[in-house]
C-alpha cells in the first residue's frame, strides 16, 4: 500500500491524450489496488453526490454535472459487491471513456500515476468468475505491488449496454438538442 | 466496374456530410422537379438544364467520394437527361413514375449508411436506362460522352453584346422570354411555320435573336426554332395563351422567362452560399445552445444569490441588483437569437410531402390536390425531423380512409380529386399544424362500435361526441384488422400521438361526417428550452414540464380513496388516480398525511395526480440529453442543469403515468 497521499495533486488533472500507453492510473477500492490506462480517462474530479436516478441498476449511483454534460456515474465498490464505503474523505471519481461513452467511476482513493512496462504485466485468462475478478484484464507487477488492471468495455456488460442504449435513444429522441 | 470500391473511411468526414446533405438536398429539388413536369409533361423543357446539371452534380460527387455505383447509376440517368435536352426523348408520364421510383432508391442510399452498401437494384436500374435510351437506339452513341452541361446546348448561344442587352434589359425592370418551338414529324414546312410565327410574335416585343437565324430559316430543314423576346413588360396571361395557341401542325410552344446562364448557376447556389448566408453545421449550433444553456445556469444562480444576499452595503447591492436585472434581458435576447439559428421554414417538412401524397394516392388510386399554407412559418430543424413520421401517418391515413374513390366522390356531388391541405402557423410558443381532407369524415358509430369490440368502453359507457372522437387515438383501439370500409380510420394512431407527445405537442381532431377529417397539432417552438414545474422528492428535485401540469393542489391523507386497490382522489365529478412519486421512484421520505402535495397532469381524456414532497414552483430550464452514456431510465425524459449547480430530473410524464395507472 502506497502510504502517501496523491489525490490532491492527480485531482482536476486533466489527461490530454500525450501520456505514454504504459502508464496507469492506480487506485484503491477495498482493499486492493487497480489501475487503468491513463489514455483511458479523461480527469479526476472530487467526489461529490451524484443525482439519483429511479429505476437504475444498483451500482448506477447516478448523473452529475460534468463539465456542462450529464454523465452517469458508477461505484466501483457496488460492481465488486462491496459494501458503502463510510468515510468518503478521499472518494474520487474517474472520468473515463468506454465505447465511446463518458462514465464516471467512483473509487476509494487515488494513489498515483505509475509506469508498468509490458514485460510486468500478465494477461488473466485463468482467473476466477469473483466479482472482482471479472472486470480484469490483466495483473501488473509494481515493484513488490500486485496491481489489477481493469478492462472498461467488460464493466459495463452486454445487457448494460443493451439496455444503455435504449435508454439513450430513448432519451435522444426527446431531449436531443 | 459493378463492383463497390469506394473507400469513404479515408475522406474527411466533415467533406463527407457536406456531400451527403448537398446531395440529398438535389435529390429533393429532383423530386420537386419531377413532380412539377409529372402534373404537366411540357414543363420537362423549361427545367431539363436543372435536371441535368443535378444528376451531374451528384455524378461528379459520386466520383470523388470513390462511390463506384452510384456514379455509374447516376451517369445512366444524366445520360437520359442529355437526350431530353437534346429533343430527343421526350419523358412520358410512365417514365417519369419510373424515375420517381429511381429518386427513392437515391434517397434511400444516402439515408443508408452508403459508405457499406450498394446502390439499391444497381443492375435493374442500368439495363432499365440502357433501355429507356435504346428506345431512341442510335442516338445513345452520340450521347455517351462525358459532357458538362452547357446550358445553351440547343444552339442558341448569345453573343456577348447581346447578353448585354438582355442584362440590361433585366436590369430595367422589363422582361426577356425564351420561346421554344418544337416541330414534329407532322410539320409539313418548318421554315414557313417559323417565319409565321417570327412574325406573329413582333406584336408583343422585340425580336433579340433567333436560332436558326431570321436569314437561314427558309433554307434548312430544323426540328426546333428558338427566339429570344424582349418585351417592355410582364406578358399576360391571356397573351402567353394567345402566343401558344400559335401553333399549328403539330408544333409544340413553350414559353418560359429568360434566365441567362450565369443567374441560373447563381440561383442554384442560393439554397447553399450566396445572399449573405452561410452555411453552418448543426452542431456548431448545438455547443452555442449548450454554451448557453450553461450560461442559462449561472444566471440563475446569480439570481438566486442576490435574493439571498445581504445588505451591509446599500448602494452596491442595489447597483449589483439592477446590473442583473440587465443580464437577465440581454441574455433573453441572446437566448432567443441563438435559439432562433435553429429555426427553418416549414416548408422543409412540407416540400416532402408531395411525393408521398402522389404515390400513396397512386397506390389507393385516387385522385387527390394537395394545398399547402404557411409555408414559411418558422419551426426548430429537429422537430422537422421528428415530425416527419407522425405527419406522414396522418397523411397515409387521410388518403387511405378518409378521402372517398373518384367513383364515390362523384355520386355524393363532390369534386372528383380529394382535397389535402396543410397549414402551419404560429401561436405564441408555438407551432400550430392543421393537416385536413375533405374526406368522409369519421363515422362515431363504427368508431364506438370498434372499441366496444376492442375492449376500450363498456357498451353501456356513455360518451361525449368528442370523448368518441378521441377514441381513435387510444392504444389498443388500432388492430391491423378493418373495420368495415369507413372506419379503419384508428390505425396506429396512439403512435402518432405518443411521437407528438414526446416532442411536448399535443393533438386535436374533428370532423364532420362525410365532410372532413381535421386534424390539429400543437408543437412548442423549440424543445432545448423549456418551462418546467420544479418538485422535490426526498431532497432531490425533479421538474414536470409545465405543459403537462394542470395545477397542483394540496390534499389530506384522509381525503385518498382506494379504487380497486389503487389510490384516487375524488374532485367532483372526476375521479383523478394518484401516483405516489416517492414509492414509484423509491424515494422515500416522510409523509406529513395534513398536506400532501399533488401535481395534477394532463394524460390523454383524464387526469392523474402526482403525489409529492415538496411544491418548489415554476423554472425555465435547458434540457440536456444525456450525453452518450448511461444516465436516464424510462420514466425520465433528460436532465437539466439548476442554477444551484444541481441537476434536476425531468420526469417524462406520460410514460410515469403509463407505466403506473391502465387508463
Amino acid at each position: 500500500m502506497a502510504g502517501t497521499d496523491n489525490t490532491i495533486d492527480l485531482l482536476n488533472l486533466q489527461f490530454t491524450g500525450n501520456e505514454n500507453e504504459q502508464q496507469y492510473i492506480i487506485f484503491m477500492v477495498g482493499k486492493e489496488e487497480f489501475g487503468l490506462e491513463v489514455l483511458k480517462v479523461q480527469e479526476i474530479i472530487r467526489y461529490l453526490v451524484p443525482t439519483k436516478i429511479p429505476h437504475a441498476p444498483m451500482y448506477v449511483e447516478g448523473v452529475i454535472d460534468f463539465r456542462g454534460e450529464v454523465i452517469p456515474v458508477l461505484s466501483m465498490r457496488k460492481r465488486f459487491g462491496l459494501p458503502d464505503k463510510e468515510d468518503i474523505e478521499f472518494q474520487v471519481i474517474i472520468v473515463t471513456e468506454v465505447n465511446t461513452k463518458i462514465i464516471g467511476l467512483t473509487v476509494d482513493r487515488v494513489l498515483d500515476i505509475a509506469n508498468i512496462p509490458e514485460d510486468k504485466i500478465q494477461l488473466t485468462t485463468d482467473f476466477t468468475t469473483q466479482e472482482k475478478t471479472k472486470y480484469l484484464k490483466a495483473v501488473g507487477k509494481l515493484g513488490n505491488r500486485l496491481i489489477l488492471l481493469l478492462d472498461l468495455d467488460k464493466i459495463m456488460n452486454f445487457n448494460d449496454e443493451k439496455l444503455l442504449e435504449e435508454i439513450i435513444s430513448s432519451v435522444e429522441k426527446t431531449v436531443d438538442s | 466496374m459493378n463492383n463497390f470500391k469506394g473507400d469513404c473511411s479515408v475522406l474527411d468526414p466533415e467533406l463527407l456530410s457536406t456531400f451527403v446533405n448537398e446531395a440529398k438536398e438535389q435529390i429533393e429539388r429532383l423530386v420537386f422537379i419531377l413532380l412539377q413536369v409529372e402534373q404537366n409533361p411540357d414543363r420537362q423543357i423549361e427545367f431539363i438544364n436543372e435536371m441535368f446539371r443535378i444528376a451531374h452534380n451528384i455524378k461528379g460527387s459520386a466520383g470523388i467520394m470513390g462511390l463506384v455505383q452510384l456514379k455509374d447509376v447516376v451517369h445512366e440517368l444524366e445520360s437520359l437527361f442529355s437526350l431530353i435536352r437534346d429533343n430527343k426523348y421526350f419523358l412520358k408520364s410512365k417514365v417519369i413514375d419510373l424515375l420517381l421510383g429511381f429518386t427513392d432508391d437515391l434517397t434511400a442510399f444516402f439515408e443508408n449508411d452508403f459508405r457499406n452498401e450498394r446502390f439499391p437494384h444497381f443492375d435493374k436500374w442500368i439495363s432499365t436506362f440502357n433501355k429507356l435510351r435504346g428506345e431512341k437506339g442510335e442516338e445513345i452513341a452520340s450521347n455517351q460522352r462525358e459532357c458538362l452541361p452547357e446550358l445553351e446546348a440547343c444552339s442558341l448561344v448569345l453573343s456577348k453584346q447581346q447578353k448585354e442587352t438582355v442584362v440590361s434589359w433585366q436590369k430595367a425592370g422589363k422582361l426577356v422570354y425564351g420561346i421554344n418551338v418544337l416541330f414534329t414529324s407532322e410539320t409539313v414546312f418548318p421554315g414557313a411555320s417559323a417565319l409565321i410565327f417570327y412574325n406573329e410574335l413582333q406584336s408583343f416585343g422585340k425580336i433579340l435573336t433567333t436560332a436558326p437565324p431570321r436569314e437561314k430559316l427558309g433554307e434548312e430543314d430544323f426540328s426546333e426554332f428558338k427566339i429570344v423576346l424582349l418585351c417592355e413588360k410582364s406578358l399576360l396571361p391571356q397573351e402567353i395563351e394567345k402566343i401558344e395557341s400559335l401553333s399549328f401542325d403539330g408544333v409544340k410552344v413553350t414559353i418560359r422567362k429568360w434566365v441567362s446562364r450565369e443567374e441560373e448557376q447563381k440561383n442554384g447556389d442560393d439554397r447553399s452560399t450566396s445572399a449573405g448566408t452561410i452555411r453552418v453545421e448543426a452542431e456548431r449550433i448545438d455547443n452555442l445552445i449548450n454554451q448557453m444553456g450553461k450560461m442559462l445556469t449561472l444566471k440563475t444562480s446569480l439570481l438566486h444569490l442576490s435574493q439571498k444576499g445581504s445588505y451591509r452595503d446599500k448602494t452596491t447591492w442595489e447597483r449589483l441588483e439592477k446590473t442583473l436585472q440587465e443580464l437577465d434581458q440581454v441574455y433573453g435576447e441572446l437566448q432567443t437569437d441563438i435559439l432562433d439559428l435553429r429555426m427553418v421554414p416549414i416548408k422543409q417538412l412540407f416540400s416532402r410531402f408531395p411525393k408521398s401524397i402522389r404515390d400513396m394516392a397512386k397506390q389507393c388510386g385516387k385522385k387527390v390536390e394537395a394545398q399547402f399554407y404557411g409555408e414559411e412559418t418558422e419551426i426548430d430543424k429537429q422537430i422537422v425531423e421528428e415530425l416527419i413520421d407522425p405527419l406522414t401517418h396522418l397523411l397515409r391515413n387521410a388518403i387511405d380512409h378518409g378521402l372517398e374513390t373518384v367513383e364515390e366522390r362523384v355520386k355524393v356531388g363532390k369534386e372528383p380529386s380529394g382535397r389535402i391541405t396543410f397549414e402551419a402557423r404560429q401561436e405564441g410558443s408555438y407551432i400550430i399544424i392543421v393537416l385536413s381532407d375533405d374526406g368522409r369524415g369519421l363515422n362515431l358509430e363504427k368508431i364506438r362500435g370498434k372499441a366496444i369490440l376492442s375492449g376500450l368502453i363498456k357498451e353501456t359507457e356513455q360518451l361525449s361526441r368528442q370523448e368518441v372522437i378521441d377514441l381513435i387515438f387510444a392504444p389498443g383501439f388500432s388492430t391491423t384488422e378493418k373495420v368495415g370500409d369507413l372506419s379503419g380510420r384508428g390505425v396506429g394512431l396512439d403512435v402518432v400521438k405518443n411521437a407528438i407527445k414526446r416532442l411536448r405537442g399535443s393533438i386535436e381532431v374533428s370532423t364532420e361526417f362525410g365532410k372532413n377529417t381535421i386534424f390539429t397539432v400543437k408543437i412548442p417552438l423549440t424543445l432545448a428550452i423549456i418551462q418546467s414545474f420544479m418538485v422535490e422528492l426526498n431532497g432531490q428535485i425533479f421538474g414536470i414540464p409545465v405543459t403537462d401540469v394542470l395545477q397542483s393542489i394540496v390534499i389530506k391523507e384522509s381525503e385518498i380513496h382506494y379504487l380497486e386497490g389503487k389510490k384516487v382522489y375524488y374532485r367532483y365529478p372526476e375521479v383523478i388516480p394518484l401516483i405516489d412519486l416517492g414509492e414509484e421512484f423509491n424515494f422515500s421520505y416522510e409523509k406529513k398525511p395534513e398536506q400532501l402535495r399533488v401535481v395534477i397532469v394532463n394524460c390523454g381524456r383524464s387526469h392523474v395526480g402526482l403525489i409529492v414532497e415538496e411544491l418548489l414552483g415554476l423554472e425555465e430550464v435547458m434540457i440536456k440529453r444525456v450525453n452518450k452514456s448511461l444516465g436516464t431510465t424510462r420514466n425520465i425524459a433528460g436532465a437539466a442543469l439548476l442554477g444551484s449547480g444541481e441537476i434536476a430530473l425531468i420526469i417524462d410524464t406520460q410514460s410515469v403515468v403509463g407505466s403506473a395507472v391502465r387508463i
